[in-house]
């Protein structure tokens, strides 16, 4: 695993403001999602980073390494 | 391993019935926060509105007086006694002032809860209610028992700040060339502040409100006492914030494996608060006629001066926690986050809780600007701002603090550290939603301090998404922030009801660079509260002044005092009587 599953669970909740948000940044750039385009698309981002973190591993910077 | 219940058994238990107190104000006022929730946005109507406002007062004083004051000092005891490394002087004393702070704390509640009866008792001749909300702004009147509650409640605080003072006294007269550990130095420069802003408060309820509910002046001028509730009203943010802000330095370095990054710079930003708290309060006030603009222009370059100590905070408690991480192996230029202990909802539940701070400090900027102010004042927005940073950057790390706490009061491990990390995780994806749909509903205009929030025959036009979508995400972070308050309690619960353990050794971080590094001059207290004071009187003797001149001391043309004349002049009459004999 790439990450300790409780900073995963930490990235995932930090991840949430910015879908929050993707409406509004959107906007900006003429793409008007609506409520249920964000969520799934909100959706796809957290699914993305739980595969990413499941993937690979920690490159030394894991809690097992933990002096 | 010894325990701060080891160290300091009689403080203890002290320290611990006070955060018990906050725990319990937590527990009411947070309930009504998501029955004001459901019931602004019109999903459930469980009060009517016409209390709402009893509901919005018993919230407001609960959360941000009662919790936040009585976890303050029972930290404090804590920092005082554990970094001084001395018991206080007198534990008869000590129980003296939490008694004091709990009959204070119980009156207030009891006039505001009687407001949801239907025929509330009368006492001293008028019915028993205070929706007042937690500014208790003239015209609206409360029952004497809320002001004197209230300060009662203050008056128990004064108090404690002696008993932390006299016990420094008697440290410093046994170590005369010692420097001030850090713990003990935040409190006492926290407390010195919190003396020189409450006076106006306690002026504001004293001599204005509560003769004025007792029926001995006809009148106030409600424009004094509004600014002379805010002289203490932008400091008690600062009193509920120098706490979180100690724990980050002094407990968040010693959690990630590290040192404190530079113990002068972290007293520089207390100086700096005792310094600038009080001077700005009248940025409250931007939208109040009455007080000249130039007055609030010089309060907003004050206010802008304030941003200096949070980000000398951010830089030192990020550095700090880079150390750590860097201390137990973490490499590169950010892969080193992944070393810090992001299992323990200690650290993890204060990390969060800085980073929302940081969103915080953006929003008071704007809050800050004079022009922008007047854009968002009456609104949402600022309800957004305050939820951030009293119901994060303090509540936040409170709750994370008290998983550390608590095992050390008493002496038992923390019951569940997963259910702790949750908690933690809960609280913060809560306050992001229901803050940023606040936020940006206070963009739309959407008022605050109402039950009904929509006026008829008009309706708030979102440029992105609808009021509706807001109105649910508002919902959505309220139920996660009392799911979130729920496994708090529990988990505080169960670990007071569980046994004695092993719990982590009473200490804090030690530092990279300690206070020999600073010049001895950050230690005169007498120094920078003289020169607090003269800030407070350059920035207030003027608008005072000017409102007095203005609108009197009890409102235009009223004397007010039409009832305390007549005994006064019989009793000056009888003076002089004897007096001629």
């Amino acid at each position: 695993m790439r990450i300790d599953p409780a900073l995963l669970l930490v990235v995932l909740v930090l991840a949430v403001p910015f879908i929050v948000e993707l409406r509004t940044v959107a906007a900006w750039v003429g793409i008007d999602l609506s409520l249920l385009q964000t969520v799934l698309i909100g959706v796809a981002i957290l699914g993305a980073i739980v595969v990413w973190a499941v993937t690979g591993d920690s490159g030394g910077n894991g809690p097992e390494s933990a002096s | 391993m010894t325990s701060y219940i080891d160290q300091f058994p009689e403080e203890a238990r002290l320290v611990k019935a006070a955060m018990v107190s906050a725990f319990l104000a937590l527990a009411v006022g947070a309930t009504f926060g998501l029955l004001q929730v459901l019931h602004r946005t019109g999903m459930v109507r469980v009060l009517s509105s016409a209390d709402y406002y009893t509901a919005l007062t018993a919230h407001g004083v609960l959360l941000a007086l009662t919790f936040t004051i009585f976890f303050l000092v029972a930290l404090f005891t804590w920092g005082i006694t554990t970094s001084l490394d001395r018991n206080l002087p007198s534990m008869r004393f000590a129980w003296g002032w939490y008694g004091t702070m709990v009959v204070g704390a119980l009156m207030a509640v009891v006039a505001i809860f009687a407001g949801f009866l239907t025929e509330p008792p009368t006492l001293l001749g008028e019915e028993l209610s205070a929706s007042v909300l937690f500014t208790f702004y003239a015209p609206l009147q409360a029952h004497p028992l809320f002001y004197l509650g209230l300060a009662i409640f203050v008056i128990g605080t004064w108090i404690a700040g002696y008993d932390w003072f006299r016990t420094y006294w008697a440290w410093k007269r046994e170590h005369p060339d010692e420097r001030t550990p850090l713990p003990a130095f935040m409190a006492l420069t926290t407390m010195l502040f919190w003396w020189l802003s409450s006076v106006g408060v306690a002026i504001a309820i004293v001599v204005f409100l509560l003769p004025w509910s007792l029926g001995i002046v006809d009148s106030v001028n409600p424009l004094l006492t509004r600014t002379l509730f805010w002289f203490f009203g932008h400091a008690v943010v600062y009193f509920w914030l120098m706490p979180a802000y100690m724990l980050w330095y002094i407990l968040l370095p010693k959690l990630s494996g590290g040192k404190l990054f530079s113990d002068p710079l972290a007293r520089v930003v207390f100086v700096l608060f005792l310094l600038l708290s009080t001077p700005t309060g009248i940025h409250h006030q931007y939208m109040d006629p009455g007080i000249a603009e130039g007055f609030k222009f010089i309060v907003m370059v004050n206010t802008m001066f304030l941003l200096l100590p949070s980000l000398l905070t951010a830089f030192t408690v990020v550095a700090s926690m880079e150390h750590g991480a860097r201390q137990r192996g973490g490499t590169g230029k950010l892969r080193w986050l992944g070393k810090l202990p992001w299992r323990d909802p200690v650290f993890t539940g204060m990390a969060l809780s800085g980073l929302l701070f940081a969103a915080a400090g953006f929003s008071g900027m704007i809050n800050a600007g004079m022009n922008i102010n007047y854009l968002v004042h009456n609104t949402f927005w600022i309800v957004g701002h305050f939820h951030l940073t009293v119901g994060t950057a303090v509540a936040l790390t409170f709750m994370a603090g008290s998983y550390w706490f608590i095992p050390q009061v008493t002496g038992k491990p923390l019951w569940n550290r997963t259910a702790g990390l949750v908690q933690v995780l809960l609280w913060f994806l809560g306050m992001v939603f229901m803050s940023n749909a606040m936020h940006r509903a206070g963009l739309l205009g959407v008022p605050r301090r109402t039950a009904e929030p929509q006026y008829e025959s008009f309706a708030f036009e979102g440029a992105i998404g609808s009021v509706g979508e807001l109105d649910a995400q508002v919902v959505l972070g309220g139920t996660l922030l009392t799911i979130s308050t729920v496994i708090f309690l529990v988990t505080i619960v169960m670990t007071m009801l569980g046994d004695r353990g092993e719990v982590p050794d009473n200490t804090y971080a030690g530092t990279l660079s300690g206070p020999e590094h600073s010049p001895a001059i950050l230690d005169n207290l007498k120094l920078w509260t003289a020169i607090a004071f003269v800030l407070i009187v350059l920035a207030y003797s003027l608008p005072l002044a000017a409102i007095v001149q203005r609108g009197g001391l009890f409102g235009p043309g009223i004397d007010g005092i039409t009832r305390v004349l007549p005994p006064i002049d019989t009793i000056g009459g009888l003076v002089e009587w004897v007096v001629g004999r």
